[in-house]
């Protein structure tokens, strides 16, 4: 359930998303690597400040104000039935208005494509904005971009991905298209129109320029799409990964997205985030590895083959301690293996005790888990779901945030061996984040940059292994955010502004009493976290009496409203 | 109130279907469905039910209303009609992968690839005396386990005619009725077992499972395993904005051609309602993976008939004829959607300019110029203000 609020392009373009305001930050590409070839011994001290600069520039919500043909916002003519509908959908919004802001970022994506650099920005308000900025003059662009184009979804985008659609005769006239996976399920295509191709690329019969078409992809019937990422399969062909809030993560062609290729069945909850290498990896043998990382509400982050839809992985359960509600037990699945990892999990687990402002985790907001094969019960301890996971580039490595622990944890991945079919990677290095870190992505040179809370709302870890190859156990990852151009040039920008990050990036249930400490991130969806577990629990989600109070107040507002028409109808005739 | 679900079986069940429901168990099981259909129904014979299943104490002394073995009546069984699929809320019960599901135990105890795999057991080893229907720990440790899966599917089987008389028309498959209402499930399972008892040695090949088909088919059923899909008289939904709960629909259809084998997969779709057909010829049609049959290729298939004749559904209409007495069915094939790994040529260099051709030359490509062309699968057009 968690938004995108970070995502990389190979190592030099990054667009992260605080609350309501999304920056793009671009590291010149020439400036090399740093600090990690090398050769002598004070890495720090060898570098200039100016020549690996980033810059910051910083997409803007409101439309361009002088509209040429291609800017504007496209809407989509409803039917009536639709408009009703849509009401109460704004009725139902103006009641939640109050806490939560229509501008907040839902995810964001970043690509490059033939010298532009195009990001996109999905927002609370259901709305989806293309930025594109010329790759060789982002140093010399305004501190704002607007929007190229500025799409209506039909439903919020939780995560958006960029995809290329291969052309029939040359690769000149690929289609670049933007992804998005939505609240209803379903994964939409959406033109990403380029700022010097004409319109005409797309077959309109209309000389306007605002109409367009989107197309439908796919869709996971009554679910919502939870992840979405587009991968390379063993030959040039691509796959689309869908992950869902029914525990099933589906792998299809791309772009013929109508052709299924399997599904990655095995997590017994929501698939909170997933994660896969976004370009085509070799190894040492030359084979093309073609791992997924998913983490879920169960707890478990696991590695999955896509091309043999297998699980090749497997991240053991983390507790964390739950202080406020006593009777907020449930089973609990500890790791079959090692001994070692309990203990770990123990130390981890006592740390956070005290630190941690628990107000929030209220009964029904927290993703208590039903294992209804499992005997322990562990009181007052819960499953610590990982809401964002990354791989990195060489697929060497996992990373893993989880909700209410402001660690991250790097897990080598070992080389697959045929005695254990599905690999337990309990080994892993803790790092620690100076907040809660929300989310997290692998550049392209290896090292992890983490979107915590203010006021350093990003964290660059380096890695200092100084070869470059294969990590031994040995390796370790130093926090480089004093010296990393993405962390600096961020707060040079941001400056003294103090911008509310939510506390977690999970969706919880609205609750009206909550303390206003409590972040404005989170907001229910229309009780979909209930809905969730009132399924496991044999529940009806309609039973819910706050629910049951909202429909009866909306019906009676209908109601009145249409005969408050009807009345006025008849005046007028009557007048007439 | 039910046993523990088995091994890698996910949600508990309010409901429990196998066929070898313990006697004890059934009288619970009205008590749950009457506790359900007692808010804001009418009828008076299911009150009836009600209130004798009502007592808790002795369970032995309820009577349930069909013996196992005796053909049930409908009247005991009737459930409402229409049902939102997309927000069902009784849970179901469903394995976390299709290897996980055991279909011998639960639902073909006597399956008749299983009495001949049992038979040609008995001539090779010196003594089998495992008749019973757990016998499949005994087959499973063999090297000769016969794998049953079902690969005749009948979705929204209703009161359960066509999967009786599929059973009886295909011997060797294996049908499943999926069914999503309790009752009517219930139904189906009691009137399975009537006509085992009253046919020894027929209709073993058929069973039916309480589910919701536009969730959890993926979690029962692997990859191109499925021979035909029956989807007979479905809910029409004639709302537009019930239009997703409809049973096909486009993102639906690919589901359904994922589990569908190349080339032998069938689909099949009837219904009385002309606009409902329409739409179902709409979107079959424009699915790339689907190809219709002729009109000769129709008729020569049997199951076409039987849609016809032997459904409930079907018999009213030629009964009655609501919406007037004619029958719209569609027969669809699965083709063979190049997978793209085939395309592999060993020792072809795979640039894109070959890749381009082998694309172009695929069922259903999709190539940039085309991609949001008006017809392709899944384009939908934005109107500006």
């Amino acid at each position: 359930m968690s938004k995108q609020l970070l995502h990389t392009y190979q190592s030099h373009v990054v667009i992260v998303a605080l609350n309501d305001r999304a920056f793009v930050i671009i590291k010149h590409k020439d400036d090399g690597v740093y600090a990690s070839a090398a050769s002598s011994s004070s890495s720090v001290s060898n570098l200039d400040s100016t020549a690996s600069r980033a810059y910051v520039i910083e997409l803007s919500v409101e439309v361009a104000p002088a509209s040429d043909g291609n800017s504007g916002v496209v809407d989509e003519g409803g039917s009536e039935a639709i408009q009703k509908g849509e009401d109460q959908q704004q009725q139902q919004q103006q009641q939640r208005d109050a806490n939560t802001n229509p501008h907040e970022i839902q995810a964001v994506c970043c690509t490059e494509i033939e010298s532009h650099i195009y990001l996109a920005v999905s927002r609370e308000n259901k709305t989806l904005a293309l930025y594109s900025i010329p790759s060789q003059e982002y140093h010399v662009t305004k501190k704002f971009v607007y929007p190229t184009i500025t799409y209506n979804l039909p439903k919020r985008a939780k995560c958006l991905s960029f995809g290329t659609v291969p052309s029939s005769s040359c690769a000149q006239s690929n289609r670049h298209v933007i992804i998005t996976g939505d609240l209803a399920g379903d994964a939409i295509a959406y033109p990403v129109l380029s700022t010097n191709s004409s319109a005409s690329a797309i077959p309109t019969n209309s000389t306007s320029a605002t109409a367009t078409t989107r197309r439908l992809l796919l869709g996971h019937t009554a679910s919502i799409l939870t992840g979405l990422n587009l991968v390379p399969s063993s030959n040039i062909n691509q796959f689309i990964l869908t992950a869902d809030r029914d525990e099933k993560i589906r792998v299809s062609h791309f772009p013929e997205t109508y052709m299924i290729h399997g599904y990655l069945l095995g997590h017994s909850s929501f698939i909170s985030s997933m994660d896969a290498a976004s370009s085509c990896q070799e190894d040492s043998d030359s084979q093309k590895r073609t791992v997924c990382i998913t983490g879920s509400g169960d707890g478990t982050v696991r590695l999955w083959d896509y091309q043999m839809c297998k699980e090749v992985g497997r991240v053991p359960v983390m507790m964390k301690k739950c202080p406020v509600e006593e009777n907020n037990l449930e089973d609990t699945k500890m790791p079959a293996e090692d001994d070692e990892e309990e203990e770990d999990e123990d130390v981890i687990v006592d740390d956070y005790n005290e630190e941690e402002k628990r107000d929030d985790y209220e009964d029904e907001g927290d993703f208590d888990e039903d294992f209804s094969d499992d005997d322990q019960d562990i009181d007052g301890h819960e499953i610590a779901v990982p809401v964002s996971v990354a791989l990195s580039p060489n697929g060497e490595s996992a990373v893993v945030v989880r909700d209410g622990i402001p660690t991250i944890d790097i897990h080598p991945i070992p080389t697959a061996s045929s005695s254990q079919p599905i690999l337990s990677l309990h080994k892993k290095i803790t790092l620690d984040c100076p907040s809660q870190p929300l989310a997290v992505k692998c550049l392209g040179d290896g090292s992890v940059l983490v979107l915590g809370r203010s006021p350093d709302y990003l964290v660059h870890f380096q890695c200092s292994s100084s070869t470059g190859t294969k990590p031994a156990d040995g390796v370790c990852f130093n926090d480089a955010s004093s010296i990393s151009p993405f962390c600096m040039a961020l707060k040079d920008s941001i400056g003294s502004d103090h911008i509310d990050m939510p506390e977690t990036t999970l969706e919880r249930m609205w609750n009206k009493t909550n303390d206003p400490e409590n972040e404005r991130g989170e907001e229910g969806n229309d009780g979909e976290e209930q809905t969730q577990q009132n399924k496991k629990r044999g529940d009806l989600h309609w039973n819910d009496a706050r629910r049951k109070e909202i429909d009866k107040l909306a019906q009676h507002r209908r109601k009145k409203r249409r005969r408050e028409n009807r009345k006025m109808m008849k005046d007028e005739e009557v007048e007439n | 109130m039910t046993s523990n679900p088995p091994h890698g079986m996910q949600h508990s069940v309010s409901v429990c279907t196998h066929p070898n429901i313990k006697q004890q168990q059934l009288p619970l099981l009205r008590q749950v469905i009457m506790s359900k259909q007692s808010q804001g129904k009418k009828r008076k014979s299911e009150d009836v039910c009600a209130a004798t299943a009502g007592d808790d104490d002795g369970v032995h002394e309820q009577q349930p209303i069909t013996s196992e073995g005796a053909m049930p009546q409908k009247k005991f069984y009737r459930s409402r009609a229409h049902c939102n699929p997309l927000s069902f809320n009784e849970s179901f019960e469903y394995p976390t992968s299709p290897e996980l599901m055991d279909w011998i135990e639960d639902h073909y105890p006597e399956h008749p690839l299983l009495t001949m795999t049992k038979q040609q057991h008995a001539e090779t080893e010196t003594h089998t005396d495992d008749e019973t229907p757990s016998s499949s720990s005994f087959l499973s440790s063999s090297s000769t386990t016969v794998n049953i899966q079902p690969n005749v599917l009948d979705i929204g089987c209703g009161f359960g005619g066509l999967t009786l008389a599929l059973s009886n028309a295909l011997p060797t498959h294996t049908i499943l009725g999926l069914e999503i209402r309790t009752k009517v499930t219930e139904y189906v399972r009691l009137r399975i077992l009537a006509h085992h008892k009253d046919h020894p040695n027929l209709y073993q090949n058929c069973s039916v499972l309480r589910t919701n088909a536009m969730k959890y088919l993926p979690n029962f059923f692997r990859k191109a395993s499925i021979e035909k899909i029956f989807f007979c008289f479905p809910d029409p939904h004639f709302k537009r904005k019930n239009h997703p709960r409809r049973i096909i629909s486009e993102r639906l259809l690919s589901e359904y051609t994922y589990l569908l084998k190349p080339n032998l997969g069938r689909l099949y779709c009837i219904t009385d309602v002309k606009d409902l057909h329409n739409w179902h010829v709409e979107k079959c049609g424009n699915h790339p993976l689907l190809q219709e049959l002729t009109e000769e290729e129709m008729e020569e298939d049997v199951c076409v008939k039987l849609m016809k004749s032997e459904t409930e559904e079907g018999r009213k209409v030629i009964r009655e004829g609501k919406f007037g007495h004619e029958m719209y069915y569609r027969v669809y094939r699965r083709v063979v959607g190049d997978d793209g790994d085939n395309n592999k040529k060993t020792g072809e260099e795979e640039n894109a300019d070959t890749l381009a051709k082998v694309r172009n030359g695929r069922v259903g490509s999709v190539t940039a110029e085309t991609y949001f062309a008006e017809g392709q699968f899944g384009v939908e057009r934005i109107n500006s203000k």
